[in-house]
């Protein structure tokens, strides 16, 4: 009302003075309005973020979680089913050697125990492998998968071949595991699902990037079915290559090779930690 | 009313110190806020160079009029861009929380409102006859008090503010 009070302006200067303040002030509000309403839309967009961010770390979390379950109930079959009857079994031999004297079935009795004790070292061995490969832990990736390719290759199901070009400088025991336990994922995955008839893998280096890529003629997945079933509450074979990814720092591409023929997964590895 | 009590050189020389007084303690503020170190250092040789301007008006001068209006037009403009400089580097760093809660915006933003509704004034209060110029007067009187009101609602949300005392280096071992 101050401003009104001081018309009628007695000259040009005036005039100005009034229209020069009062297009300052209408700047200055413009600015704020603006500079406010920037950040409310900021900050309402980093909420929308953090809480996707959250939503797909439970997914990931859950999935983990899952997978242990499953694996400690594989784990848990397998000692239930196989090695318990294997151990009764020798417990009853035992115990029929306490009451018949005879030497000869005592003897009889002791040679049967002393198989059924091997196939249960033999079976106990195969558990411990499936948990840990010894191969990896004693010779290395390298070792490792092409012996899991001649398992497949050598069961007549499929044509799998493997060929490291470049893995003289060795990643950390700790991404070595992680790589293969992704690879057996993937494998694991295109034997179920893609009725292919080969499996190709290649290893090379891409400056300090360890690089992998498996192809096959199955049926697969591209990278945006694999988005989209990461963020589905199915596909916890997927979620678990995401979260042991987000762990070695790596990237997984999953595309159709240009010809249309082929499927094929690339996975890149940092060899050097980067900070967080 | 300082401004309008009659010709003098003296009323020239207070008010000459006054605005490098007031100058000096706006650009102390935006100093404090300020973070970005290429910034800082602008503000800091624009005001140096400043500075050295208004004591060269003050002794170089033969001002007729006595109200220093290119000083205080000079130093508005400056203290503006300056606020500018401030909300530039607020937008640009990761935000945390709303602007309007933290009290430093409102010292700007009492500044901003203060100098931009008075710089028209400053810049041609001079030209203006005495009668006329005490009307305008008013915008001046209007925006201090705009002024005052924003920093008692910067030091309001200061004391309400709970302090959170920064992690030692030992602490964050």
């Amino acid at each position: 009302m101050f401003f009104l009070q001081i018309t009628p302006p007695p000259s040009g200067i005036s005039t100005e003075i009034f229209i020069g303040t009062m297009g300052m002030v209408v700047l200055v509000i413009g600015l704020i309005v603006f500079i406010i309403v920037h950040q409310r839309k900021v900050l309402r967009y980093q909420m929308e973020l953090q809480t996707l961010e959250q939503a797909q770390q439970k997914l990931l979390l859950n999935a983990s979680i899952r997978l242990q379950e499953e694996e400690r109930q594989r784990i848990a079959a397998d000692l239930h089913d196989d090695a318990g009857p294997l151990l009764a079994t020798v417990r009853l031999y035992l115990t029929e050697n306490l009451v018949n004297q005879d030497k000869a079935t005592q003897l009889q009795a002791i040679f049967q125990t002393r198989q059924i004790l091997d196939d249960t070292i033999q079976l106990i061995r195969n558990i411990s492998h499936s948990l840990m490969p010894p191969t990896l832990k004693n010779f290395g990736l390298e070792s490792a998968i092409n012996d899991l390719f001649q398992k497949i290759s050598g069961s007549g199901a499929m044509n799998a071949s493997s060929r490291f070009h470049d893995y003289k400088e060795r990643l950390t025991s700790e991404k070595e595991l992680i790589v293969f336990r992704i690879i057996q994922e993937l494998i694991n995955n295109i034997l179920k699902h893609s009725h292919s008839s080969f499996i190709h893998l290649t290893q090379n280096m891409h400056g300090s990037n360890f690089i992998i890529r498996v192809h096959h003629d199955g049926k697969g997945i591209v990278q945006a079915d694999f988005e989209r079933l990461t963020k589905s509450k199915s596909g916890l074979g997927l979620k678990n290559i995401t979260s042991r990814l987000k762990v070695a720092q790596g990237k997984i591409n999953f595309e159709k090779d240009p010809s249309q023929t082929y499927y094929k997964v690339t996975i890149e590895i940092p060899n050097e930690e980067h900070p967080d | 009313m300082y401004v309008f009590r009659g010709n003098n050189l003296g009323g020239y020389l207070v008010l000459s110190i006054f605005t490098a007084i007031e100058y000096v303690c706006f650009v102390l503020v935006i100093i404090f806020l300020l973070q970005n170190k290429s910034l800082l250092k602008v503000v800091k040789l624009t005001s140096l160079a400043f500075i050295i301007f208004c004591l060269l008006s003050l002794t170089l001068s033969n001002n007729k009029f006595h109200f220093d209006s290119v000083q205080s037009s000079i130093s508005s403009l400056l203290i503006i861009i300056f606020c500018i400089f401030y909300f530039y580097e607020k937008l640009n760093e990761p935000q945390l929380q709303f602007i309007y809660s933290e009290f430093h915006f409102w010292i700007i933003l009492g500044f901003l409102i203060y100098l931009s509704a008075t710089l028209f004034l400053y810049v041609y209060v001079t030209s203006l006859p005495e009668l006329i110029a005490r009307k305008f007067w008013v915008i001046n009187s209007f925006s201090n008090i705009l002024k005052n009101v924003l920093f008692s609602i910067a030091i309001i949300i200061y004391i309400k503010t709970p302090i959170t005392k920064k992690p030692s280096k030992f602490t964050s071992i």
